[in-house]
């Protein structure tokens, strides 16, 4: 699977998170399709290819977002760790667990940037506000199954081969055996 | 039985692990914690900054035809609130007219000369932090219309914050109600000072403020001038609530902002002179 495509969607959807969606009423501005994309390429794509696509958006949130250069890729990267040594035990590729996925990995990613702001700058004060960060998830767990189809979709575009491999492989009984 | 297959461990194997694991921690240590942007990162800022600026100037088409043909049964209201406006801001204007005679007048009596005002630049915000944590926006002038960092950034209404990176072509603002900004300021009427700190929502909170000034709600403060950043006499906000705590020695005081965040479009940068220590 190449990257490249990846790379695209996720500036374009930067561009749209930045620029289009603050402009829209109300809880539009709230929306992270960057992020659903973020936590789709770590449980979808291998590991080094969803590590290097993480560090990338990790990077380019850092341009537009925040004052800390390198804080998104090390909480990306962090999260991307987290996820592959989660997903073995708890199959997390498996869609019931995705939204799920989405709001915890994103619960996860605010506090580690809260926690590292305020390493950062023990002088100020971030309030952790509640509300805010609950509407967030809840309006992720709203996007983030059309949004999984939608990258299951141009995933598929990108390499038929590999879709068919989807659809025509069966799926092993046992969810848990080794066997690769 | 399907003989079960693993991963030959070869030595080249974990030499490639140890390659990306080095390069990723190279990209980490050289990147976390530096105050500037380096080459990539400019580069992306500019290249993005392109897109986010095609995506203002198309919304804001769609904008320009739903305000000027879909909008037209508010008008009617509109023009007649704008006119109740103008009555009231031509009244203002001839007070201002007056204010400004009068200040000439003690200009000239005090002998002060006038300080030349710096030139300013206008630009158009064409991005905006999604984050939670951080308040910044990104605007369409870079280093070659001669912005540069920490220069202030403010609308006609006042403070709006101050350049914290800059590209080529594009500038990324700390707003002024970041919980990382922080502004010296004084109140206007009694000239005591202090410093204005962002608060991350729409207010912000004035420190160091001992408890025997005399501060009241509606109080404007104004930019003091002080730390060389922002130019004195510019609006900050007014004062929305005072509170005295038995301990301490300073007043907590919540500021409304002078400037509503949520309405920018276009800005003003004030393009500072290089001072002789830079």
């Amino acid at each position: 699977m190449p990257c490249a495509p990846f790379i695209i969607l996720g500036t374009l959807l930067l561009i749209l998170q930045t620029s289009f969606l603050p402009t829209m009423p109300g809880w539009f501005a709230k929306l992270d399709p960057l992020f659903v994309l973020v936590v789709f390429v770590i449980v979808r794509l291998d590991p080094y290819r969803g590590a290097v696509l993480v560090l990338y958006f990790g990077m380019l949130t850092d341009i537009f977002s925040g004052i800390y250069s390198g804080l998104h890729p090390v909480t990306y990267l962090t999260l991307h760790f987290m996820i592959k040594l989660l997903s073995r035990p708890f199959v997390l590729n498996e869609p019931p667990h995705q939204i799920p996925l989405v709001i915890t990995s994103y619960f996860f990613v605010l506090g580690l940037i809260h926690m590292i702001t305020t390493f950062l700058s023990p002088n100020v004060t971030s309030l952790w506000n509640w509300k805010e960060i609950i509407v967030r998830m809840l309006l992720l767990a709203i996007i983030t199954m059309p949004l999984f189809s939608l990258y299951d979709l141009s995933m598929t575009k990108i390499s038929p081969k590999k879709a068919l491999g989807i659809l025509i492989k069966p799926r092993n009984k046992n969810r848990f055996r080794d066997d690769f | 039985m399907k003989k079960r297959r693993t991963r030959p461990s070869t030595p080249k194997t974990y030499f490639l692990y140890g390659l990306v694991i080095t390069v990723f921690l190279m990209i980490i240590v050289t990147t976390v914690g530096r105050s500037h942007f380096n080459v990539p990162q400019k580069f992306g800022m500019d290249v993005v900054g392109k897109g986010q600026y095609v995506a203002t100037r198309i919304l804001s088409g769609i904008s320009n035809v739903w305000n000027s043909y879909i909008a037209l049964i508010y008008v009617r209201r509109e023009n007649k609130v704008l006119r109740e406006e103008l009555d009231r801001a031509i009244s203002t204007n001839q007070e201002y007219r007056e204010a400004m005679a009068e200040n000439m007048r003690l200009r000239k009596l005090l002998q002060v000369k006038e300080s030349l005002k710096p030139p300013t630049l206008t630009a158009q915000i064409i991005g905006r932090d999604p984050s939670l944590w951080f308040r910044t926006l990104t605007i369409d002038r870079g280093t070659q219309d001669g912005i540069k960092k920490s220069m202030p950034v403010v609308t006609v209404e006042g403070v709006v914050g101050q350049i914290l990176e800059t590209s080529r072509t594009t500038s990324k603002v700390l707003l002024a109600h970041d919980h990382n900004s922080a502004v010296n300021a004084l109140i206007q009427k009694n000239r005591v000072q202090g410093i204005v700190k962002g608060e991350g929502s729409q207010s912000y909170k004035m420190h160091y403020i001992l408890k025997n000034a005399a501060i009241e709600e509606g109080d404007l403060i104004v930019t003091s001038g002080m730390g060389g950043s922002f130019p004195k006499g510019i609006p900050v906000g007014a004062v929305s609530s005072v509170t005295k705590t038995k301990r301490g020695m300073f007043q907590n005081i919540t500021v409304t902002p002078a400037v509503n965040f949520s309405q920018l479009e276009y800005l003003i940068v004030i393009l500072q002179q290089d001072s002789l220590t830079d």
